[in-house]
């Protein structure tokens, strides 16, 4: 489904990947972990098509297309999703006309008909319930005056109603409480089937024990390091990160 | 998406067209180009009008000759003439026309292809429309529905005859004639508009509405509307303008004049598309209007709301005076520019009664190589115990050859009053079309989604039927700024 | 005698010297012969009425060979200390870190030439010519990396009894590269008759160099006092201020701050205790001229009796300036119904990327509060004065020399009680 070959990323001049390789397949779960700037979140951005990075060499393909030919909102199309660390305010623009003319943007481009006020009211509201949110929030701007869980919880209502074929969850665990931890892994657990693919993008082992991962690759400065199972994110929240930047002899 | 791909759909966005520009191929009657008193006679004339509009026409007319084209400040109007414009205009009668079904079936279209049909089977329903053609009212829906009710709604020229002592009271009582050059040259030359009269204790039970369309060339318009509810009476008035697409500017002058009296309410909307220029600047309407409300008796509010979308030039101020105790102004814009427009806009909230308050929302979004004005006064006396204003005022600006300008003026007189204002500049943030992007939305549904969203409590303040319309133009007017 | 209706001449320095300041002068005077003072329609200065200061005639303030003894104060102690007495220099005691420059010597005639009108002449206007035309013994500080560790205390007083007097002061400051001052700037005078003091102080601030500067206006209630500043800031510059306005009958401030390179900050706060008669204007332009600057604008005025405040502030973002950061705040407190006020916190927005806001409020001392605090037992009186000063508490708290912060916040609290009435 995703392939990514040798992916070298800067911003400006710093250069932020060196050299990517990675492959999803679908019904798979990865985890992407590694220690504070080490270039997961940057992966994630590029992978969406945030025009602040710059791909100077490489290959992403996607469903055996190259993916870097295509705009953000294309790519969504396509199927990818990615849930934002930091989920951006739009003040003035309601959650639900937002999520509606997203959902049928998508939709459209699968070759569906829209879904109209009505449908799309009931179709929000059953994923809705699933991550528990309050009506009463899709009547809010998006993101706007949110906490930081309802943030990330509005995330998850979104990759449930988007339904893509890849999620990228950037740090979806970070700033959570437990009961907000549980309803995000839970969510994510709804979406998960045979033919989507998960990347949890992550700084902590704890998510991982609500949604064990197939694969778990260790991002250490701009590169895979190390690449194993679940028994691998364990051992890192045992040892931390060191010995893994010793085995390899970075400093 | 790289930075070249953003600029290409930058510029498709400033190079969009203007929906509104055919032009309308009739007869028309014209009166001699230029500005005189001979001129101005054969208006009146023309008019059957009585003696004492003549002698105000008149009065305005020399008053005006001593006065000069005002200076302001960021604002670059170009010098015009006066006479060479043709002051009145009408599409030629083919004979009396009785009922509306019997209008020019060329300007029935035009108004069609406009979105507003004026057959009364076709009517929008809810909203009564009087149609202005260049100089003069075509035709007026519901007059009859409305009359059963003592509501009047006519053209500015029928009141004239059918209600003088209305006119002689009230006209010139919100804005005198000698108030500003523009207003002073409308009194002069005006030829129509809307009048409208709603007594005592009535609720008008549906908009009313004018729609003015500028057609033949080398005109001007000046109209003037006028708007009175008598005690505990409601209103709401919608105005919309479109001109035809043509490389010359052409003047358009009104003066609009709202008078609430005791606990009445009147709320009036504007959604403004002149043509605006092309994208090099060259042509689009002049549109320097006064406007302005008095809240006479106690109790009354006077609301304000604007979409200004179109003109080469917007220059208007739409104002309140709260004279009676605990009167209510309120005035809500949004003031779009792009290419090379200008747009001058804000208001005078004059706090004269006990109790008054005011509050003021403005939002301005700048694209291109536009200019974006935001120019108001708080006025607060003694007397006016108690007096509350707030104001907001937020500019957006898309690309860097914009420029957004805030200038308010506060001057609070007496200690009893409270003055509130705050302003903010902000851009189309890189993260939020980003992330609007990633969820699928399309570049330049993503600019029309955020400016939406930042207009949005304007937007909320218009009736229904406006705010789908306000909505679209929002888009159509910024379409490709953005990528 | 110089009447500022009419056309004025210009005086010449004492003609010991070559003048080369000789073509500055005469370039001023033409300035002026085409601008005169404002009149009552132009633009910005239509709400502040200067009609009273043109009606007299005044006499050009000279040297005062023997100047009496002035007054002990409390900064002698702590401040080295400069004293401009009518436009000249009068005293100086200034220890290690300063250079003080005249006309009197030839190096500081070259030097003072070299650097008038760098930050002024492309900004002046109206009073700036006027003194640009008449000032008469322009002085120069100029501040290097060797620091005197004490604040400077720069007096400008006017001192005649039975005359009307006009006094054009003409200061200039240069704060080289990574260098600093902190600078105390009194306006004060003799109460006999009416003077006008249009003081203009040029402010060069080099690369990272930093200007801490207290402005007094306390002059008698007679005076009419125009103090106008003109700083100009290189890239990574500081340039802080604080002003307290309690004197004259009519005053100025014009603050004209040109962040002409990146990374400058400037923060002014001022604070305008009015009271019986008096009027002030306050005009403060900032032109954010290079990318990634910073300003900070908060102009507070607490207006009794009959008095007036003008406030004006203007933000000039110039084309390509990205990453300008600029808040304007006003807020005005007034006591009665016979006091005004007139606000214009006007923003000029070219460039996209910008952070700009400014905000404005007009009350009054709120009832329910003063309502609270009496029935916790303070006095009328007492209530109100506190609410006033938790009102001007953020002007008082940001005075930026610690030396002499608690004088002058002891000052603006005696200040107040003469407030209300």
């Amino acid at each position: 489904m995703l392939n990514v070959k040798d992916l070298h990323v800067s911003i400006g001049e710093n250069k932020i990947l060196k050299g990517i390789n990675l492959e999803v397949n679908p019904g798979e779960v990865h985890a992407i972990m590694g220690p504070n700037g080490s270039g997961k979140s940057t992966f994630s951005q590029v992978m969406a098509g945030n025009p602040a990075y710059e791909v100077n060499s490489g290959e992403i393909h996607y469903e055996g297309k190259d993916f870097q030919a295509l705009e953000p909102h294309m790519r969504a199309r396509a199927g990818l999703f990615m849930g934002f660390q930091y989920p951006v305010e739009i003040p003035g623009v309601t959650n639900i006309y937002f999520l509606k003319n997203s959902l049928n943007a998508i939709r459209e481009a699968k070759g569906l008909q829209p879904l109209d006020a009505y449908e799309f009211n009931e179709y929000l509201g059953e994923k809705m319930d699933a991550v528990g949110m309050s009506r009463e929030l899709t009547r809010r701007a998006v993101n706007s005056g949110f906490s930081g869980g309802e943030k990330k919880k509005n995330e998850i209502l979104q990759l449930l109603v988007l339904n893509p074929k890849l999620a990228i969850l950037d740090e979806t665990d970070s700033g959570l409480d437990i009961d907000a931890l549980k309803t995000v892994a839970g969510g994510v657990e709804k979406f998960r089937n045979k033919d989507n693919a998960v990347i949890l993008v992550t700084h902590y082992q704890r998510l991982l024990d609500f949604i064990p991962p197939d694969f778990v690759h260790v991002l250490m400065d701009g590169k895979i390091v190390l690449s194993g199972d679940s028994k691998l994110a364990l051992e890192l929240e045992a040892r931390g990160y060191n010995w893994v930047k010793e085995e390899n002899g970075i400093d | 998406m790289d930075k070249k791909k953003k600029e290409n759909s930058i510029e498709e966005f400033t190079n969009q067209e203007y929906k509104w520009g055919f032009h309308t191929d009739i007869e028309q009657e014209m009166v001699p180009k230029g500005l005189n008193e001979d001129i101005i006679r054969l208006i009146s004339k023309k008019k059957n009008e009585p003696q004492f509009l003549l002698d105000f026409r008149l009065k305005a007319y020399r008053h005006w000759l001593t006065m000069t084209q005002p200076h302001w400040s960021h604002l670059d109007i170009p010098r015009i003439d006066f006479n060479d414009i043709i002051y009145y205009a009408e599409p030629k009668k083919k004979k009396e026309v009785r009922s509306l079904d019997e209008i020019d079936p060329e300007i029935l279209e035009t108004y069609k292809k406009l979105g507003i049909p004026l057959e009364e089977q076709k009517a929008l329903s809810g909203i009564a429309v009087d149609a202005v053609f260049d100089s003069v009212s075509v035709g007026t829906t519901y007059s009859k529905m409305l009359g059963e009710q003592g509501i009047i709604f006519c053209s500015f020229s029928e009141a004239v005859h059918t209600h003088p002592e209305l006119i002689k009271e009230y006209l010139g009582s919100v804005v005198p004639w000698r108030d500003n050059y523009f207003a002073t040259l409308n009194s002069a030359v005006f030829t129509d508009g809307s009048f409208c009269y709603i007594p005592k204790g009535v609720k008008c039970p549906i908009e009313l509405s004018t729609y003015f369309r500028i057609n033949a060339k080398g005109t001007g318009q000046f109209e003037r509307t006028l708007i009175i509810a008598d005690e505990g009476s409601q209103v709401s008035y919608l105005e919309g303008c479109t001109a035809p697409q043509r490389d010359e500017n052409q003047l358009h002058a009104a003066v609009v004049e709202l008078f609430a009296h005791k606990d009445a309410k009147i709320k009036y909307s504007t959604v403004q598309n002149w043509y605006p220029g092309d994208k090099n600047g060259v042509g689009g309407i002049f549109n320097f209007v006064t406007k302005r409300g008095k809240c006479d008796g106690d109790n009354s509010k006077i609301s304000w709301t604007q979409v200004e979308t179109g003109s080469a030039i917007t220059w208007k101020y739409p104002g309140c005076i709260l004279k009676g105790d605990n009167s209510i102004g309120e005035f809500y814009s949004i003031a779009v520019t792009n290419n090379h427009q200008q747009a001058d806009t804000g208001t005078k909230m004059i706090h004269l009664g006990k109790n008054t308050s005011s509050t003021i929302i403005s939002k301005g979004v700048s694209a291109g190589k536009a200019q974006n004005s935001y120019r108001g006064m708080v006025r607060t006396s003694p007397n006016a115990i108690n007096a509350r204003n707030f104001s907001q005022c937020d500019s957006l600006l898309i690309g860097d050859q914009c420029g957004a300008h805030t200038f308010p003026y506060i001057d609070s007189k007496g200690s009893t009053a409270t003055i509130e204002h705050e302003a903010t500049t902000s851009k189309i943030s890189d993260q939020q079309l980003f992330y609007l992007q990633q969820r699928g939305i399309d570049p330049e549904d993503a600019v029309t989604m955020i400016v939406n969203g930042f207009c949005k409590e304007v937007l909320n303040e218009l009736p229904m039927e406006f705010a789908v319309e306000a909505r679209k133009l929002l888009g159509v007017s910024l379409e490709g700024t953005v990528g | 005698m110089i009447n500022l209706n009419k056309e004025i001449t210009a005086t010449p320095l004492p003609p010991l010297f070559d003048d080369p300041l000789k073509d500055f002068r005469a370039a001023g005077l033409k300035r002026y012969s085409l601008s005169g003072l404002p009149g009552k329609k132009v633009e910005h200065w239509m709400k502040f009425d200067i009609t009273p200061l043109k009606e007299i005639s005044y006499t050009q303030a000279v040297k005062v060979e023997k100047p009496l003894n002035r007054n002990a104060n409390s900064f002698d102690e702590i401040c080295d200390r400069v004293e401009m007495l009518n436009g000249f220099i009068d005293t100086t005691t200034v220890g290690k870190g300063y250079s003080l420059s005249s006309v009197s010597t030839e190096k500081g005639r070259e030097k003072i030439a070299g650097l008038i009108g760098t930050a002024g002449d492309e900004r002046g206007n109206y009073f700036y010519n006027l003194n640009s035309s008449l000032f008469s013994d322009p002085l120069l500080i100029s501040v290097g990396p060797e620091q005197s560790g004490k604040p400077l205390y720069l007096s400008e007083r006017i001192s005649g009894e039975d005359e009307s007097l006009i006094a054009n002061p003409r200061i200039i400051i240069e704060v080289q590269e990574n260098s600093s001052l902190e600078l105390i700037q009194s306006f004060s005078g003799s109460s006999g008759s009416p003077y006008l003091n249009n003081s203009v102080t040029e402010i060069i601030l080099g690369k990272n160099a930093k200007l801490e500067h207290v402005i007094l206006l306390e002059d008698s209630h007679k005076a009419f006092v125009f103090n106008n500043i003109f700083v100009k800031q290189s890239e990574g510059s500081v340039y802080n201020s604080q002003t307290l306005i309690s004197g004259a009958s009519i005053s100025r401030n014009e603050y004209d701050i040109t962040l002409g390179e990146e990374n400058c900050e400037t923060s002014l706060s001022s604070l305008f205790l009015g009271k019986e008669n008096q009027l002030h204007n306050s005009d403060i332009t900032i032109h954010h001229d290079a990318p990634h600057c910073t300003s900070r604008t908060t102009t507070k005025a607490i207006a009794g009796g009959n008095s007036q405040g003008v406030f004006r502030g203007f933000a000039l973002v110039k084309k390509g300036a990205q990453k300008s950061d600029a808040v304007q705040q006003f807020k005005s407190l007034l006591l009665n119904d016979t006091c005004q006020v007139n606000m214009e916190p006007h923003l000029e927005i070219w460039a996209d990327d910008v952070k700009c806001s400014h905000g404005a409020t007009v009350g009054q001392l709120d009832p329910n509060q003063l309502f609270y605090l009496q029935q916790r037992g303070f006095s009328p009186e007492e209530a109100k004065k506190v609410l006033m000063e938790a009102f001007a508490a953020d002007v008082a708290e940001s005075i930026g020399i610690d030396l002499v912060s608690d004088i002058i916040k002891t000052r603006i609290y005696r200040l107040m009680d003469d407030l209300y009435e």
